[in-house]
């Protein structure tokens, strides 16, 4: 292959012969001072907060302190190469970045240049990065689920589309995990998703990138990258730079699917950038406008009326808590904001229990109404039923004989915590998880030995996949009827409960 | 470029004391009905301390006494400079502002070109233009701006040819190497289209 110079000659030939001189009438300051990120610049007299500006050499800076004397910019690029006394112009317009099915499958910084050397990002059209969210009259509420293939989050806390379930946790809980299984189980359901590292390791994001693509899922997915070695300014838009592209999408009547890893390390930037900043410091020296900055970008996750095109951006903020402190400052404004938080454990994960999800005080408020109607009529209890097991747990630890009826209560807790375990980078359908859980909750796993139950699961779904195809199809298209695995004597109940009897008399 | 009009390096803090001051300077100036003449000699004065940078640093260290610091004053000042100049210089060293006395100038002359209707415009060109060049385009920028235009001129060859006005803190920029740049964005830009619509057409096999 090769590239014809002679055309691209003619067009730029085309170009110079068309072009006509304009005076270009522009609003300069000078810059006072530089470095960590941010300039302080004088003059630029009818600036506006937000603006973009340029600096010599191309580099892009926003507006984003109007002082009396000065303005106070961020720096969106290197700001080693730019001096004291340089020439500062003003663009009149905000942050945009690209936006199209030109970025998916890309791995790109938070203005859109891409990091993965497959060339430039491919796409004319472009978004302001921060916008103000749809308002009420724009909004429907969340009706449709949104699967994450894991067992324990699609039966206990739904996540409905245009959801915002907040991930938080201790580090090394499985946090990226939780997201990242989301993520893989959209493979076919057409659902955009989006992976916003930052702060991270370039390594950690190295390797999150690679999974996705040997997994196929980096056919529908971007990741955009303002990792730990990004100056403050960059690591602060990434997450509005990514909801910019989600948002195209959903304005054209698709579904995205956005995980923010992680928002506390956004907020350490935005702090950074507003103690540079001289703005004064307030709660763990975060600036007053922390909460805002969190709440304006995930307020941006949104479903839409259907005279919008009933888009929906679902939204993962990840938080990570120091020593399972939930009650600091970012924690209790990003638990306040999102509509419910999958809460994982240090203890569980190292027992074993992965993912390691505290069920008693992980909740989502509005995901109820969006979950699977069968997968709700199965899975219904199972809170209540796991929570008064952990009660059970603790008291049995005394030692005291215990009566039948408690000791078969506290072994079907043990088989329900050891089925609600599941592997990194397997998620499930909603039809394997509710035929699971079913077998579960209704005793049908009390002869199997609680270290089998995982080998039984396996086994089980690969009897149903080979053998039992029309009970599986029977309850893919049931499962939104309200009636579907409610009562014994209905048809799907029945198909369902004769196959798992079929399997247990195989199962050794 | 006249280097008190657009500083490069300014402290804001300073800038600030330096606004109340000039607004001071300037209402006792007027008061006293030699506006004109007591901001020419606040150049002259400014002129003479930038040739003596050492006395001004005297006058601005805080470890000198201020009775120390108007005697200096009396002495280098007295009968070379008005008696309403000494008084407010005196009052800068008394207070222990000397070191806002550019700032301070800067502001007077901006306040004063405000109050006369004039604004300050810089002329940048590739190479030096007669006076005559200068006047017409004083002129002309008079009349599109409605004010009295004072005109200063730098020669800057990097620019290559045409004209760039700064008025305040806005640009007009006819400049030759400001066109190519544009040409060059456009052109590229319009490549970059061209390929993007019809690949195969750039592409030989």
């Amino acid at each position: 292959m090769k590239i014809s110079a002679d055309e691209i000659a003619s067009v730029i030939q085309q170009e110079i012969a068309n072009f006509e001189s304009e005076i270009d009438v522009r609003e300069v300051g000078t810059v006072l001072e530089v470095g960590d990120g941010i300039a302080r610049v004088h003059g630029l007299t009818n600036v506006a907060a937000g603006e973009m500006v340029e600096f010599p050499g191309g580099i892009i800076g926003l507006a984003f302190n109007l002082e009396e004397n000065s303005v106070g910019i961020i720096i969106l690029g290197d700001y080693l190469k730019i001096n004291e006394g340089d020439e500062v112009k003003s663009l009149g317009t905000l942050l945009s970045v690209p936006v199209g099915d030109g970025v998916i499958g890309r791995v790109l910084d938070p203005l859109g240049n891409p990091l993965d050397n497959k060339g430039p990002v491919n796409s004319s059209e472009t978004r302001p990065v921060e916008i103000i969210a749809a308002g009420v009259a724009e909004r429907k509420p969340v009706t449709e689920p949104m699967q994450t293939g894991l067992k324990a989050v699609d039966a206990m806390t739904p996540v409905g589309r245009g959801q915002r379930e907040l991930i938080i946790g201790d580090r090394k809980t499985g946090k990226t995990a939780v997201g990242i299984d989301a993520i893989l189980s959209q493979k076919g359901s057409g659902v955009k998703c989006f992976y916003i590292a930052v702060g991270q390791k370039d390594s950690s994001v190295a390797g999150v990138i690679k999974e996705l693509e040997e997994r196929g899922a980096m056919d529908y997915t971007t990741v955009i990258v303002a990792g730990a070695s990004c100056p403050a300014p960059l690591q602060y838009i990434g997450p509005y730079a990514g909801t910019a592209m989600a948002e195209h999408f959903m304005y054209n009547g698709q579904h995205c699917l956005i995980v923010y890893d992680d928002l506390s390390k956004q907020a350490v930037a935005y702090r950074e950038l507003s103690l540079l900043m001289r703005r004064p410091p307030g709660r763990e020296a975060y600036p007053g406008d922390v909460f805002y900055c969190h709440s304006r970008l995930l307020e941006r996750s949104v479903k839409l009326s259907d005279d919008l095109g009933g888009g929906s951006i679902t939204s993962f903020p990840i938080i990570e808590t120091q020593e399972g402190e939930v009650s600091a400052y970012i924690p209790t404004n990003v638990i306040s904001i999102t509509d419910g938080q999958i809460y994982l454990q240090p203890d569980l994960f190292f027992s074993g229990v992965r993912p390691a999800m505290n069920v008693g005080i992980s909740v989502s408020r509005v995901g109820g109404a969006a979950q699977v109607k069968a997968m709700k009529n199965v899975a219904g209890g199972l809170r209540l039923d796991l929570a008064s097991f952990r009660a059970l747990e603790a008291f049995a630890q005394l030692g005291t004989d215990l009566d039948p009826a408690t000791q078969a209560k506290l072994d079907r807790g043990y088989r329900m915590v050891e089925l609600l375990k599941q592997n990194q980078y397997k998620p499930l359908s909603v039809v394997d998880q509710i035929m699971v859980i079913f077998a579960g909750t209704q005793g049908f796993l009390d002869e199997v030995p609680i270290n089998e139950v995982r080998r039984w699961e396996t086994e089980f779904l690969e009897f149903v996949e080979n053998k039992k195809k029309d009970v599986w199809d029977l309850l893919d298209k049931n499962k939104n009827e309200g009636s579907a695995m409610k009562k014994k004597d209905d048809e799907t109940t029945k198909a369902v409960t004769e196959a798992i009897e079929e399997f247990n008399k195989s199962f050794k | 470029m006249d280097e008190t009009s657009q500083p490069n390096v300014f402290d804001t803090d300073q800038q600030q004391l330096g606004d109340v001051y000039a607004k001071a300077f300037l209402g006792f100036a007027q008061e006293s009905k030699k506006l004109d003449d007591l901001v020419d000699e606040l150049g002259q004065v400014v002129n003479v301390f930038k040739e003596l940078p050492k006395f001004q640093l005297t006058l601005e260290s805080p470890r000198i006494d201020a009775a120390d610091k108007t005697a200096m004053l009396e002495k280098a000042f007295r009968k070379k400079c008005s008696g309403k100049m000494l008084k407010f210089l005196k009052v800068l060293a008394q207070r222990g502002r000397f070191d806002c006395l550019g700032a301070i100038h800067n502001s007077v002359l901006k306040s004063h070109d405000e109050m006369a209707g004039r604004v300050r415009a810089t002329l940048t060109t590739a190479s030096a233009i007669d006076k005559s060049d200068q006047e017409s385009v004083a002129k002309k920028l008079s009349k599109i701006l409605g004010k009295k235009v004072k005109l200063d001129c730098v020669v800057d060859p990097d620019i290559v040819g045409g004209m760039v006005v700064r008025v305040g803190d806005t640009v007009y920029d006819g400049s030759v190497v400001n066109q190519l740049q544009q040409v060059r964005t456009k052109a590229v830009q319009k490549a970059v289209d061209a390929f993007r619509e019809k690949l195969d057409k750039f592409v030989t096999t």
